[in-house]
């Protein structure tokens, strides 16, 4: 099965090859819990083979990028919300700062202790380096919204080192 | 202190530490190349599908011709006796209707027919999309993607029992779009279809 952006056309492996770990962060940004955030990672990806078993294809690679944010950002929201709706033992760790496995440090563990829309667009600005109005629709809000998460998210990080020091 | 610059470039460092486990990426590689091979459908299958095909729309045809023919007085009838007219066009035999609704099983296979009818009906006073796009598939009009290419008959079932059992819900609030469909009546009927169930149909939103 190829995946078509534009004049490339790439493998489905080579597609998780590159994109696994920017979703794997996302994910875990947002989900702070591994085994929910791998889940996020493997729905994502068999949405986007029946996307492409479809018929549809992408511009580029910038659109294909794009398409698995917002898919993987959605379904995040739905994990999220079955979760807390069901009850179930995953809730238990829906939410929490769940320290992530690999030794991460003292800015990564800032940012988990912030809300989740404030990780979630911290990730894609500064390290998936998008603009706000990218995120904007990844995130399904308006870009001032997005402005005013990091802009509230940069004041918390603030607030919270000097209450630490 | 608060060095805004150097704790972003720290958390840069420190997120690329985050990262999935080698045996998730290559369980993810084989989950693909399983998704992969559902696709291909053995060759003998593909002959025996066009086969069944064959028959099923030799069956469908003489159904619809015969149905056609006997419900003529009854449809008279019923309009004389204030059914509403907009109704009428949904009597007409549905094309995702099973081969064995031939001869013996005709009567089971109208009650079913009717009760969707109702339902419709009941749904909608007035034409509605829904409704619309419902009637114009069981009519057998051309499905097309959005690259203009015919749909094949599963990819149409799977429309159809997704349109069968949607309803009317408010504009969701975050989807993401999964495929559009154009089905090619007197009139071309637009179905955007986004993950989660929900189906959007000249403005208005169903799940």
């Amino acid at each position: 099965m190829e995946i078509i952006c534009g004049n490339r056309r790439y493998q489905a492996e080579e597609v998780i090859e590159q994109y696994s770990e920017m979703l794997f962060r996302l994910a875990m940004a947002r989900m702070q819990h591994k085994e929910n955030a791998e889940e996020v990672v493997q729905d994502t990806f068999l949405r986007l083979i029946t996307y492409v078993k479809k018929g549809n294809m992408f511009n580029d690679d910038e659109h294909l990028k794009a398409w698995l944010l917002t898919v993987a950002v959605n379904r995040g929201k739905s994990i999220l919300t079955m979760a807390w709706n069901k009850r179930t033992e995953g809730m238990d760790n829906v939410g929490e700062v769940a320290a992530p496995e690999a030794e991460t440090g003292y800015a990564y563990e800032y940012v988990s202790r912030l809300p989740e829309k404030y990780r979630v667009a911290i990730d894609l600005f500064y390290y998936e380096e998008l603009s706000t109005e990218q995120i904007a629709q990844i995130m399904k809000t308006k870009p001032a919204t997005v402005r005013s998460y990091l802009h509230r998210g940069r004041e918390k990080l603030k607030e919270m080192m000097e209450a630490d020091a | 202190m608060w060095d805004e610059k150097k704790f972003f470039e720290d958390y840069v460092e420190e997120s690329e530490k985050i990262k999935p486990d080698d045996r998730f990426v290559e369980q993810l590689k084989n989950m693909a190349a399983q998704e992969e091979r559902k696709k291909k459908p053995i060759p003998m299958m593909k002959y025996a599908a066009i086969a069944a095909s064959f028959v099923l729309c030799i069956g469908l045809g003489g159904v619809v011709w015969h149905n056609q023919s006997k419900t003529a007085e009854d449809k008279n009838a019923e309009i004389s006796m204030g059914i509403q007219a907009g109704n009428s066009s949904l009597e007409e035999e549905g094309q995702f209707s099973d081969g064995e609704q031939a001869s013996d099983e005709k009567s089971a296979s109208d009650e079913e027919q009717t009760s969707e009818e109702q339902q419709f009906s009941e749904k909608s006073g007035e034409r509605e999309p829904l409704t619309d796009a419902l009637n114009s598939m069981k009519q057998g009009v051309t499905v097309r993607d959005e690259a203009g290419n015919e749909v094949s008959q599963s990819e149409q079932e799977e429309l159809w029992n997704l349109l069968k059992n949607a309803e009317e819900t408010e504009q969701p609030e975050d989807v993401v779009k999964e495929a559009s469909y154009f089905l090619e009546g007197e009139q071309t009927i637009e179905v955007t279809v986004y993950v989660d169930g929900f189906v959007q149909i000249d403005g208005n939103w169903y799940r």
